[in-house]
């Protein structure tokens, strides 16, 4: 009896895990502009930008930029991240994503009669919650993460499938997800870091040993807070 | 004395508050002018999706807003708890359909937090803050970014 035949769609999902996180990892190239002087001839034979072939999570409303201030995006590990590490693993609509546990502030459960909707805002913005304190956003992580496709299936009701709410960015910004599972010891070799993130900041990188992804905590508040989800080339000169 | 620099350091607001779909809402008091019961609308063809009709408010004819469909929300059909707002802000009337008008709230400054906008749709952004009010809270509505100028004028228009 071989036992491969015996479970071959664990194999298969692996695989489409680890493409998954090899295409969430994936840098599209940058696009060029476009030459002032460039002159339109009578047939174009091909579009000139082409959109790269990769899983993009929902995409957050960009900001239009004005000037040019230069903006770095980061590169490599983060500051929080050291030879050795712990990190909590929790899922967001079946994906399983890892926070470093020194940029947690804290886990509470899902209790949607705690959770003040606020009026008009984007759907993955579930509302406000009072957390020591303070009234906290509280963020539908799959929304964030997941790819369009997945997005599709994903329970419409959050009271479905949400179970647990995960704080990052010292308690002001709450990560609701459907539940939070182990802590896992990381060294930095188990994780494919980002080598440049200008797409995606808050991916840090994965870890395929726990067919998860490690998300950079201040990245993702910065990304809420300022609701840009790509590095801008430039920022404006006055914020009026 | 004390009371006096308490005052000076923490002015107090005054905010008429409402329910949305068991959320509790508030509005400065200040662009109040009225609160009617529900009464005949008249509707208004071709207007904006958030406008219910018209009124005649004592010879006056006053744009109705539906609120919930301006908030994003569920529309219900409204019943005796419904009332109209009546509000006054730059010379212009608006009336706004809310589910109950409920009291006056008096919030200190220091009782408001500020609540953060998520994402950057400008539309979304008239929230001025939240007020603790029990185990509630009490969603503070900026009124002039609520009605941004293009969507009054619009109303206006009807």
């Amino acid at each position: 009896m071989n036992g491969k035949s015996k479970h071959p769609t664990l194999i298969e999902q692996k695989e489409a895990l680890s493409a998954y996180f090899t295409a969430l990892l994936y840098e599209p190239p940058e696009e060029e502009a476009p030459l002032p002087e460039l002159e339109v001839k009578h047939v174009v034979e091909k579009p000139a930008v082409i959109a790269p072939p990769v899983i993009v999570p929902v995409t957050m409303p960009s900001t239009e930029v004005l000037t040019d201030t230069q903006v770095t995006a980061d590169e490599g590990m983060p500051d929080w991240a050291e030879k050795e590490f712990q990190a909590l693993l929790f899922k967001a609509g079946g994906l399983t994503l890892a926070v470093p546990l020194v940029e947690l502030s804290g886990i509470q459960e899902w209790e949607s009669e705690k959770v003040t909707p606020m009026p008009g805002h984007v759907v993955w913005y579930l509302g406000l919650y009072t957390y020591r304190d303070r009234s906290v956003p509280i963020i539908d992580t799959a929304y964030l993460v997941l790819p369009d496709d997945r997005l599709q299936r994903l329970a419409r009701d959050p009271n479905e499938r949400l179970g647990r709410i995960v704080f990052i960015g010292d308690g002001r910004w709450g990560l609701a997800c459907d539940e939070v599972s182990e802590v896992i010891t990381l060294t930095e070799e188990q994780v494919r870091w980002r080598s440049s993130r200008t797409k995606r900041r808050w991916l840090a990188g994965t870890v395929i040993e726990h067919m998860c992804a490690l998300i950079d905590p201040p990245a993702f508040a910065e990304m809420l807070a300022t609701g840009m989800e790509d590095v801008p080339v430039t920022l404006p000169e006055d914020e009026e | 004395m004390a009371e006096q620099d308490l005052a000076a350091n923490d002015p107090l607001s005054e905010w008429v508050t409402f329910r949305l779909d068991n959320e509790k809402y508030g509005v400065n008091v200040m662009l109040v002018r009225e609160v009617l019961k529900n009464t005949e609308i008249a509707p208004v063809p071709g207007a904006p999706y958030f406008v219910l009709g018209i009124i005649n408010l004592r010879g006056n004819v006053v744009t109705v807003i539906d609120t919930r469909t301006r908030f994003s929300l569920p529309q219900v059909e409204p019943d005796d708890a419904s009332r109209i707002i009546i509000i006054e802000m730059d010379e212009q009337v608006v009336g706004m359909m809310v589910d109950s008008v409920a009291e006056v709230a008096t919030l200190r400054e220091s009782e408001i937090e500020f609540a953060p906008n998520v994402g950057n749709d400008e539309s979304a952004k008239y929230i001025q803050g939240v007020s603790k009010q029990d185990d509630d809270l009490l969603i503070l509505v900026d009124l002039e970014k609520l009605f941004s100028l293009h969507e009054f004028e619009q109303a206006e228009a009807v």
